[in-house]
């Protein structure tokens, strides 16, 4: 199931903990290559715009912009860009708004390891 | 279970800060009701530490988050107004999370929380601790030796503890696992306290140095308005110290060769008065100190015909330079000495004394000028230099530890993504092509043998001088708060390391300052 080749990944969460619980789950499914974090909406969109990854995962709930402003932004830079969100169970109405504003897909907290793979593997063929 | 165990530290480490910045915005949230930042932050909090929680499987961490997520949300959605009984319940709330994020196996009666929750009034608070708690304190004055000296008996208390850890590792019980645990989470939060006294709010310092520009600038005919902004800022004392004199440097300068006299000025349509900015602001774990002046900025020539007549750069290097080029040159040791710095017109002189300080003190420093528009200087510190961010790098047989301060980024990229150019060894990234090093060659260690073609190779990339470089390491572990511990550097070691910390193994791991390998 693993997509192999050079996949440039950006996790965007605040918690350095849940960045790291996600980059383990990416490495150990082998579907990056590169990984840049930000801990921030901001960073996020500047991080973005520096290093063009393939694939953003997208936390909802951040300080300065939040997931949703910084989606914005970023498909403002490449309407192409395939953004990931992940948003904690109950945020049903926040993942329609994301997925209305152009996210590819979205994750669920607390991660679901097999689904997670599932979810990034058809975001990173789609395209 | 056993998935997630590796992650409990960390879990900890950021929950603990989470509990914190709760209960910290709540005191002031209850102050300013009308605060959407504040009860946004709450909101957040509440949100991340339930996703974390959710993560680790904590439930009760969870549900209490929930709840007060809730009311965070109707607060936010001007459902409900906070009053002194449902903040008394969020404290209590706060209190059980903290518990329960230090002691995994506790367990709470979680459904009287979410009655109190629900009918605050129910809920009877030691009204007598809290009013005391919010008055302020006396104020004691302690010398900062004696504080070192408690701060270097915790790190020791640190080390012990690991110890103890280790020793009774493999015949452990359940009820020594706890308080080894518990002792551990006190020792840390000592740890945290004794930061917290050593902080000087920086104005302290800004206000130093007001008397000192109306002095000189007195003295040389000139009209200075200085205007200063600490926002409150406060940096551990040691930090503080470190940057005094370089700072005194960087507005002496401002003064004595940025701003002009009154009729220079008028003549080229400035105000009379000149304006120095000094300004502090916090970014993360650093503190960005701006000088900024309206003064005459850089004389760029005189520093191209200083360098060259020093034999730091040739002619024909200087005509193909840009102007941030030329600027870095002020950083470069030899150019000035300072005795010329009142002698020279142009600025930019002493500048590399005040920049390898600052270097020293895991800072950084940016330049910006404009020719008759004035300069600023950017000092970049980190808020603490006893305890520092760090990230644990493998190198060899050995362990590293890198300033988190030092570091732009990690990369993990697949070895046959190395690029050669001209014999180097580079790596993309993003739009640039930036030269690696192998760090294990430059420090003289044999490094882990690259066992199958399709290894990873990690880098850390930092900057130096507006450039990027990445430095090869066998592997990384995760970011961890490092204590450091000064290293007597009397038995003629290696400048490249002054300091060294503890690691959560016990062994003793060599703090090393990246910029200097480059």
């Amino acid at each position: 199931m693993s997509v192999s080749g050079s996949v440039k990944f950006l996790i965007v969460d605040d918690a350095s903990f849940m960045r790291i619980v996600l980059k383990d789950i990416l490495i150990s499914h082998s579907l990056a290559s590169q990984i840049y974090e930000a801990g921030d909406g901001l960073a996020a969109v500047e991080t973005y715009k520096k290093f063009k990854p393939d694939v953003v995962t997208m936390d909802v709930n951040m300080p300065k912009a939040d997931g949703i402003q910084a989606l914005k932004s970023i498909l403002g830079i490449n309407p192409r860009a395939k953004v990931v969100m992940v948003t904690a169970v109950e945020q049903k109405h926040v993942i329609q708004d994301a997925m209305k504003s152009g996210a590819r897909d979205y994750i669920i907290k607390p991660f679901d390891r097999p689904n997670v793979s599932l979810v990034i593997n058809r975001v990173i063929r789609s395209r | 279970m056993s998935e997630n165990s590796k992650y409990r530290e960390l879990f900890v480490q950021e929950a603990l800060e989470h509990v914190e910045n709760l209960s910290q915005n709540l005191l002031k949230y209850e102050e300013d009701p009308n605060s959407k930042e504040l009860v946004d932050n709450l909101f957040r909090s509440a949100h991340s530490l339930k996703g974390m929680a959710a993560t680790m499987d904590y439930n009760q961490i969870l549900e209490i988050c929930k709840s007060i997520e809730e009311i965070f949300d109707r607060f936010r959605q001007n459902e409900e107004k906070i009053t002194v009984e449902t903040g008394n319940v969020l404290f209590y709330g706060i209190d059980l999370i903290k518990q329960l994020v230090q002691d995994e196996k506790k367990t709470i009666d979680l459904q009287e929380f979410l009655n109190y929750l629900k009918d605050p009034n129910s809920f009877q608070v030691d009204i007598e601790l809290r009013s005391v708690s919010q008055k302020t304190s006396p104020i004691v004055r302690v010398r900062m030796d004696n504080l070192d000296a408690i701060m270097n008996l915790v790190g020791e208390m640190m080390i012990s503890k690991i110890r103890l850890e280790q020793n009774v590792h493999l015949h452990m019980s359940d009820e020594t696992r706890e308080i080894v645990t518990n002792l551990g989470s006190l020792i840390t939060e000592l740890q945290h306290k004794m930061m917290h006294i050593r902080l000087v709010p920086i104005d302290q310092m800004f206000n130093r140095f007001s008397r000192m520009i109306r002095d000189i600038s007195s003295s040389l005919g000139k009209e200075i308005k200085l205007e200063m902004n600490g926002s409150g800022i406060e940096l551990d004392r040691s930090v503080l110290d470190a940057i005094g004199d370089p700072l005194l440097h960087m507005l002496r300068n401002s003064v004595d060769h940025g701003i002009e006299t009154p009729d220079v000025r008028k003549a080229v349509g400035k105000p009379e008065v000149g304006t120095i900015r000094l300004r502090a602001i916090r970014k993360g774990n650093k503190v960005e100190i701006q000088v900024t002046d309206d003064g005459r900025g850089m004389d760029l020539e005189s520093i191209k015909s200083k360098a060259i007549e020093k034999n730091i750069v040739t002619q024909d290097q200087v005509e193909k330079m840009s102007d941030e080029d030329v600027i870095c040159l002020i950083g470069t040791p030899g150019l000035s000495t300072a005795k010329e710095v009142t002698e020279i017109s142009g600025r930019g002189v002493g500048m590399d004394v005040v920049m390898t300080q600052v270097r020293n003190f895991g800072g950084h420093v940016k330049i910006l000028t404009e020719k008759g528009m004035g300069t600023t200087i950017i000092l970049t510190m980190p808020l603490s230099l006893a305890i520092i961010g760090g990230l644990v790098a493998n190198i060899g047989d050995q362990k590293f530890i890198l300033p988190l301060s030092s570091i732009f980024t990690t990369l993990t990229i697949d070895r046959n993504e190395i690029l050669y150019a001209h014999g180097k060894e580079m790596v993309k990234l993003g739009d640039q092509i930036i030269p690696i090093l192998r760090t294990s060659a430059i420090l003289g260690i044999n490094p882990v043998i690259e066992t199958s073609e399709n290894d990873q190779v990690h880098i850390v990339v930092v900057e130096k001088n507006e450039k990027y470089y990445g430095l090869i390491v066998d592997s990384l572990e995760k970011e961890q708060e490092i204590v450091v511990k000064k290293i007597d550097n009397s038995f003629g070691g290696s400048d490249a390391f002054t300091d060294a910390s503890i690691l959560s193994d016990g062994r003793v791991a060599l703090i090393l300052e990246p910029s200097i390998l480059i």
